[in-house]
């Protein structure tokens, strides 16, 4: 208990004080991740409305796989963007290895699937038939996408979150394709890791408590703007 | 109402088990087109279709040069498979992404292939968002989007990006048509049936297509919204206000024959018969047609002899025989071949049925038959009466239906079991040639 106090006292301390690492810390995770779901939004809410409503060949099995990678745990994401960035790797001349824009890519490639996937099954939950009835009030491809897009925004908000909420908590990926260097690359999941092994318990009890308040104020926000969205004008 | 809009010919389209063979069907601008038929019969694919919503697996869309549906006749002269071999394959929207990795379905016509009357229809259908555009179809279930109904009804202007005030007038204009300018406000979730129903007819309205597709708009509503929705809807469709040319899919023959100036009849994926709305009623081409069109009793028959334009016919085939007696013959009117197989239908509203032994004398039907009451069904004010028929002098019977009102019911005290004359007269009888 002596611990948690000590370390919800040093918490306070922390944040209060602005120390300047743990500043730094958090806004590279911020960064980093909300960039990251930023990305994977663009990517994954257009592709997952398109697979939605698409009718090609293979695509339960295209679906399928997108639903797997919703599972994929992220050391090995990380391992794989390790194994491409590595000097002697394919991509190894860009010589982005243990850089944020590493860890960047390593969260796109988690929180994509995510997102798409959920978005699949928001798309797909829309009456069958709007996607007929929009294109026959005068819509082209793009334009009945993105007004269904809109249809299903509540799911898709949600299709945020949960990428969002897997990217910012995540530590295998980071922790590999950045390297976890001070002042560099090292993010609040890595930095926990740190403090702890290093018995710094007070630090990491501090870190942990603005990665969950800066979880839960970007939820907040989202959620807002989820239910604000129940009416949308244009 | 001269101008063809659009003619479809040769339109294939499989899935499954069910399969729509199409010969031709065609739009004349103005005009109201109803299409009948039965629960799967394939009229809601035909108007997928005609929308450019769904591609056929084969056949061939043409838009008259003059047709208002083509804005550009320029470019009608664009050599063959430039335009439309790219598309194919699926839906609309797909088949715009597709590229040219499927073959062309609705194909070019070589010029003056299509020839119609004296137009040239050397156009094809360019399933592209410009022809699109001018095509609107509504389909049974109302999809309104999950906003306000202000919202859902603008939708198609805004996809044209007419300007706010565009919009607010017209907004104004088919809020008053369809009676929904107390509900512009409310969200599409809080509407009963019927207000949804209009507001999905007036998203469709306000863009004023040049051809309107609307499938079954009277499904699923109550009888006092329904007539309501009715008269909304054929003041519209009369043109009073604003005439646009429309295809109206429907089960109900009350509706389609009111509303439309020419009826399809589709029968398991197939055109049986297109007429004036007249003709498809009281001369229906085939069995299916007639069953469907009302001509509840449909009767096999041999003709006896044709003479001064008064054919009788012999009764064959689905008669119940009591004992080897005499015939039952049926007098019609026509021309037809001594010894042809025909088919007799009668609708119920023509039979009219008297007490047994009254006097006939005020009568000239020709077709007079003593019949028994099997059923009586009955149908709000009026009653279906199920008979089994025979001649005086004949042992066999047929059957045959008539509708009376409540009052002929009581007058003549008709009761299941009994007996009773049974008069039609020969241009009741409607013939079908084998």
């Amino acid at each position: 208990m002596e611990v948690i106090y000590q370390g919800l006292k040093e918490a306070v301390n922390l944040i209060l004080s602005g120390n300047k690492e743990i500043w730094q810390i958090t806004l590279l995770s911020l960064l980093v991740s909300g960039s990251a779901t930023f990305i994977s939004m663009l990517i994954g809410i257009p592709l997952g409305a398109m697979i939605g409503l698409g009718r090609f060949p293979a695509r339960r099995f295209v679906i399928s796989l997108i639903n797997t990678g919703m599972a994929f745990p992220p050391v090995v994401i990380g391992l794989f963007v390790v194994i491409f960035l590595w000097r002697s790797g394919p991509l190894g001349f860009l010589n982005i290895l243990y850089t944020p824009l590493a860890m960047l890519i390593a969260q796109v490639i988690i929180a994509t699937p995510i997102v798409m996937g959920i978005s699949i099954s928001g798309i797909q939950s829309l009456p069958e038939g709007l996607k007929l009835q929009t294109l026959s009030l005068g819509a082209s491809y793009p334009q009945m996408l993105w007004i269904l897009i809109k249809e299903a925004r509540l799911v898709l908000y949600g299709a945020i979150m949960a990428g969002f909420g897997a990217v910012i908590s995540e530590v295998g990926a980071v922790m590999m394709t950045g390297g976890n260097i001070k002042g560099q690359t090292r993010t609040l999941t890595t930095a926990i890791v740190t403090e702890t092994r290093i018995g710094h318990l007070e630090i990491a009890i501090a870190l942990a408590i603005i990665l969950l308040l800066l979880t839960f104020v970007i939820n907040l926000i989202l959620t807002h703007l989820q239910q604000k969205a129940t009416d949308y004008t244009d | 109402m001269n101008n063809t809009l659009l003619i479809a010919k040769g339109i294939k389209w499989e899935k499954e088990r069910f399969r729509l063979d199409i010969d031709s069907i065609s739009v004349k601008e103005g005009e109201v087109l109803g299409l009948l038929g039965p629960n799967g019969a394939g009229k809601t694919t035909l108007l997928k279709i005609l929308a450019l919503l769904l591609k056929p697996d084969k056949g061939e869309i043409f838009f008259p040069p003059t047709s208002r549906l083509v804005s550009d006749p320029a470019s009608l002269s664009l050599p063959p498979l430039a335009r439309l071999a790219l598309r194919g394959g699926g839906e609309a929207g797909e088949s715009e992404r597709a590229g040219a990795r499927f073959p062309p379905v609705a194909r070019f016509a070589p010029k003056g292939d299509a020839r119609m009357g004296d137009r040239d229809f050397t156009t094809p259908a360019p399933m592209d968002i410009g022809v699109r555009k001018k095509i609107t179809m509504v389909f049974s279930d109302h999809l309104l989007y999950n906003t306000t109904v202000r919202n859902n009804i603008t939708v198609g202007l805004k996809l044209r990006r007419e300007t706010r005030e565009n919009i607010n007038r017209k907004v104004e204009e088919y809020a008053w048509h369809f009676r929904i300018k107390e509900i512009l406000e409310k969200k599409a979730g809080e509407l009963s049936n019927g207000e949804k129903k209009r507001v999905a007819l007036a998203r469709a309205f306000i863009i004023e297509p040049e051809l309107l597709l609307l499938d079954e708009p009277f499904s699923a509503l109550d009888e006092p919204t329904r007539e309501s929705l009715f008269k909304d809807l054929s003041r519209m469709l009369s043109g009073k206000e604003k005439r646009i040319t429309t295809i109206l899919v429907s089960q109900q023959r009350s509706e389609i024959l009111s509303l439309c100036h020419r009826v399809g009849v589709i029968i398991a994926g197939r055109l049986l018969q297109m007429d004036k709305s007249d003709e498809v009623f009281n001369k229906p081409n085939c069995q299916e047609v007639a069953d469907f069109v009302g001509m509840q009793t449909l009767l096999n028959g041999r003709v006896k002899d044709c003479s001064d334009g008064v054919v009788h016919i012999k009764l064959t085939g689905s008669l119940r025989s009591l004992q080897d007696g005499s015939e039952n013959i049926i007098s019609a009117q026509g021309i037809v071949a001594t010894d042809s197989e025909v088919i007799i239908g009668i609708r119920p509203e023509e039979v009219i049925l008297m007490k047994p032994l009254s006097e006939q004398g005020q009568f000239s039907a020709r077709n007079r038959f003593i019949g028994t009451i099997k059923r009586i069904i009955p149908l709000g004010y009026q009653y279906k009466i199920q008979l089994e028929c025979r001649s005086p002098n004949s042992m066999e019977t047929f059957p045959l239906s008539s509708i009376i009102t409540r009052i002929s019911l009581e007058e003549l005290n008709l009761r299941e079991g009994n007996n009773c004359l049974v008069l039609f007269k020969a241009n009741a009888v409607h013939l079908i040639q084998k």
